[in-house]
């Protein structure tokens, strides 16, 4: 009964892209803050990024 | 064709490219405004810079994808823009708002922050374009 649970036009291959954007999504989150305690390093390393795309930071 | 069924893999591919391309560009206009100084060097932000766009084209082209027929515009091109804009406020508003919590580590800079709005605007326009060449074909 696949049908009655996802919606017409989702699929399993829509399903599993639309989980994977949505943790890209919380990676690109983690990136321009900076989230140094969600991943080590990730405010030096995107730094210049982050001031580039105008996002605050120090 | 015409397909009505939602194709993330499309959208996703279509972003990643943009993004990337984006990324680049970021990297080379931001570098010549000269807004801010730059911590690293060219050679090294450039796989930074190439993720980070990737990263965002991908998300944008999800959305293109899952939002196709309910973007407010006609133009494929117009709706490219307004969501990249739209997802990018997003971000910046994260970004005001953790300035406003804690100011003393994040600062809020206008020059950067108008950068930042009009390269969003840029990344919409690259998607919009790729993504109406490949419904022609
Ligand atoms: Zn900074």
């Amino acid at each position: 009964m696949e049908k009655t649970v996802l919606p017409e036009g989702v699929n399993k291959t829509n399903a599993v892209l639309a989980i994977a954007a949505l943790g890209v999504a919380v990676l690109m989150g983690i990136a321009v803050y900076g989230f140094d305690s969600a991943i080590p390093g990730v405010h030096d390393l995107f730094h210049d990024f982050r001031h580039s795309i105008g996002i605050s930071c120090h | 064709m015409h397909s009505n069924t939602i194709n993330l893999r499309k959208g996703i591919s279509l972003g990643v490219l943009s993004g990337m391309i984006w990324g680049i560009a970021v990297l080379m206009f931001a570098s010549a405004t000269k807004v801010f100084e730059f911590d690293f060097g060219l050679l090294q932000d450039f796989p930074v810079f190439l993720t980070g766009g990737a990263g965002f084209g991908l998300v944008l082209g999800a959305f293109m994808e899952v939002l196709r027929d309910k973007l407010p515009f006609n133009g494929i091109i117009q709706n490219a823009i307004a969501l990249s804009v739209s997802i990018w406020l997003l971000f910046f508003a994260g970004g005001v708002f953790l300035h406003l919590a804690a100011p003393a580590r994040y600062h809020f800079e206008g020059e950067q922050a108008i950068q930042g709005f009009f390269l969003s605007f840029v990344l919409g326009l690259i998607l919009g374009i790729l993504w109406k060449q490949s419904s022609q074909n």
